[in-house]
């Protein structure tokens, strides 16, 4: 099994075969980040091979002060942004900061199945998904995304707020659906 | 529950999370790579024709200046010999009356015992003359009697050939059909495949060039030792005391630059460098210093105060020492990892010195540096242009091949001299530059 030293290596001369070592390697990783910024599963393909083309292009730029994966899933991640970009127009909404935040008990996640929740992030706005994407699963502050995405801070406090009660409140319908089809089959 | 549990429930959720991807998505990346690779080698292709036309156009240029300096070169050949067949007719006319004369060479008697040779060298030296004199004189005879002919004498020669019938069945001519017209795009529709240089602010390089030096030479009024010998008998009985400056010489210069990228496409860059321009003579004839040591002289910087003595002719090799300050703005044709840039500017250069050196030992060698003296300016300008054909060899290193033209847009000697030199200069360097970022 070719290393990772070796597989970057072959990219950055254009080998094929490592090309394809390293797309195999990280694509079903990749594809499921693609997918919480895309809308539907094709668009999230379009960003997958959009993304992998960026990378076999740039590889011979990567220094490795990185993992090669964050390298890629950053890679991933801008090329979602740019896609969505022509398409997002994120609205500052209320400015809201983080003490008026209403506390509300969580419901826990661990018995939905990882799909549904994807269908879930799936069917926020468009803004609200790439924010609530940036800064609840990637872990960047309100800062990194209003500079990556080219809001304000407050514009993405606000729509990560949206984001918040959109997801507690589809999930308590998913959670319900669940109950309900649970009984039924009881 | 907190905000962070929030998080961190979607956060653990996704956590090397992942989904199978069809097949098709492979397929498109490869087509789309193999897209990029024709797009790379297309504009290689574009590259290198560029590249070809502007190293056939600077071949095209040197070989005009190369034909042109000969064709001149050969025209002064052919009335030297001819100067020279009148001089020597005139010279065994004078010899059979001085023929007990030594070879004295200057007008002081005292130096007499210096440059006299034995009489075996002067049997020699005839013979060496009379050699040349025939040789010329045998060389001016064949090319005069060269047959001449014209063009139509040569037509003459040229047979009738009977005129030939080409015939071409029909059924067997094959006219290749071409399934489409590839099309001609124009350059502003072609994506741009620059690199980002928006940061090359400032550059530092070092290098080195080597190549031709031509003197450039112009005589503006006869030499000193010619009016010298016109009236100085002694002289005038056996040889014509002068020195012969080779056609070509070589040159070579170090220096470090520094620069700065004003915009996407134009430089500035400016530096220190040391240039030194060889050229060999031919002499016959030496100066002798006050303490009767001979020391290696051309006519070039001769004056009439100098005391000169006739010598067997000997190699002399001038080499000039300049500091030089150029200036000069490019302009970037070409802008990727392998790029093209065309540089023009002056160049400040202050003379250090003139070395002459006999390398047989025959003479001391020496030097002359500038100052009231000295024939020599003690600064010069120069116009520079020439090329750089640069590869990134890494993020901040690039190192370039720079083919290039200097020529002086003045003499480098004083006004006062009796020949105008305007040296040309046809070098090749290798730069190394580092990018500050």
């Amino acid at each position: 099994m070719l290393t990772e030293e070796d597989l970057i290596k072959g990219c950055a001369k254009g080998e094929r075969a490592s090309q394809k070592a390293l797309y195999e390697r990280y694509c079903q990783k990749m594809m499921a980040i693609c997918l919480r910024y895309a809308k539907s599963e094709q668009e999230a393909e379009d960003i997958l091979q959009e993304g992998f083309v960026k990378v076999f292009s740039n590889i011979s730029k990567f220094r490795a002060e990185s993992q090669l994966a964050t390298w890629i899933t950053r890679i991933m991640i801008n090329t979602a942004l740019n896609k969505q970009r022509s398409k997002v127009y994120m609205v500052p909404m209320l400015d809201v900061n983080e003490g008026h935040l209403i506390q509300e008990e969580e419901v826990s996640l661990s018995h939905f199945h990882m799909k549904d929740l994807l269908k879930v992030i799936q069917s926020l706005p468009d803004g609200c998904r790439i924010v609530f994407n940036l800064f609840a699963i990637e872990g960047y502050g309100h800062k990194e995304i209003s500079e990556m995405t080219g809001i304000s801070v407050g514009t993405s406090k606000s729509q990560y707020n949206r984001a918040k009660s959109l997801l507690r409140s589809k999930i308590e319908m998913l959670q319900k659906e669940k109950l309900s089809y649970e009984q039924a089959t009881i | 529950m907190s905000r962070l549990q929030f998080e961190d429930n979607w956060k653990g959720v996704f956590e090397g999370a992942e989904f199978a991807v069809s097949e098709s998505v492979w397929e498109k990346v490869e087509m789309d790579l193999v897209k990029m690779e024709n797009k790379t080698n297309k504009t290689r292709v574009i590259f290198y024709q560029r590249l070809a036309a502007m190293v056939a156009l600077f071949a095209l240029m040197m070989a005009t200046y190369i034909a042109y300096d000969s064709t001149s070169e050969h025209v002064g050949e052919l009335q030297i010999a001819e100067d020279n067949i009148s001089s020597d007719t005139k010279e065994i006319e004078n010899a059979s009356g001085s023929l007990n004369q030594g070879f004295v060479a200057s007008k002081k008697e005292d130096i007499d015992n210096v440059v006299t040779t034995s009489s075996s060298q002067q049997g020699s030296r005839a013979a060496l003359h009379s050699n040349t004199r025939s040789g010329l004189v045998n060389e001016a005879t064949s090319a005069d009697e060269r047959p001449f002919h014209l063009l139509s004498d040569l037509i003459a020669f040229v047979p009738d050939f009977p005129p030939v019938e080409v015939k071409i069945k029909s059924k067997d001519f094959y006219e290749p059909n071409f399934p489409r017209k590839l099309p001609a795009m124009p350059t502003y529709l072609m994506a741009s495949n620059t690199n980002d240089k928006g940061n090359e602010k400032l550059f530092a390089s070092l290098g080195f060039a080597g190549g031709s030096y031509n003197p450039g030479a112009v005589s503006s009024s006869p030499s000193a030792l010619s009016n010298m010998a016109s009236r100085d008998s002694f002289i005038m009985a056996q040889a014509e005391p002068q020195s012969e400056q080779a056609s070509m010489g070589t040159a070579y210069s170090i220096g470090v630059n520094a620069g700065k990228q004003l915009s996407k496409r134009w430089a500035i860059q400016s530096g220190l460098g040391y240039m030194v321009q060889n050229i060999d003579y031919t002499s016959n004839y030496t100066s002798v210093t006050p303490d009767n040591s001979l020391r290696a002289a051309v006519s070039e910087y001769a004056d009439t105060e100098t005391m000169i003595a006739i010598s067997p002719p000997y190699s002399i090799r001038s080499v000039n020492k300049y500091f030089s300050v150029p200036f000069q703005v490019g302009y970037k044709l070409v802008d990727r990892k392998i790029g093209l840039q065309l540089n023009a500017g002056v160049s400040t250069d202050f003379f250090l010195n003139n070395t002459l050196k006999d390398d047989s030992g025959l003479t001391e060698s020496y030097t002359q540096s500038a100052g009231d003296g000295s024939p020599y300016r003690s600064v010069n300008w120069s116009g520079l242009m020439g090329l750089e054909l640069s590869h990134q060899l890494a993020d901040r290193y690039q190192v370039a091949l720079v083919p290039g033209i200097r020529y002086a847009l003045s003499s480098v000697l004083k006004d006062d001299a009796r020949v105008s030199y305007n040296p040309l200069v046809l070098d090749v360097g290798l730069r190394l530059k580092y990018i500050f970022k």
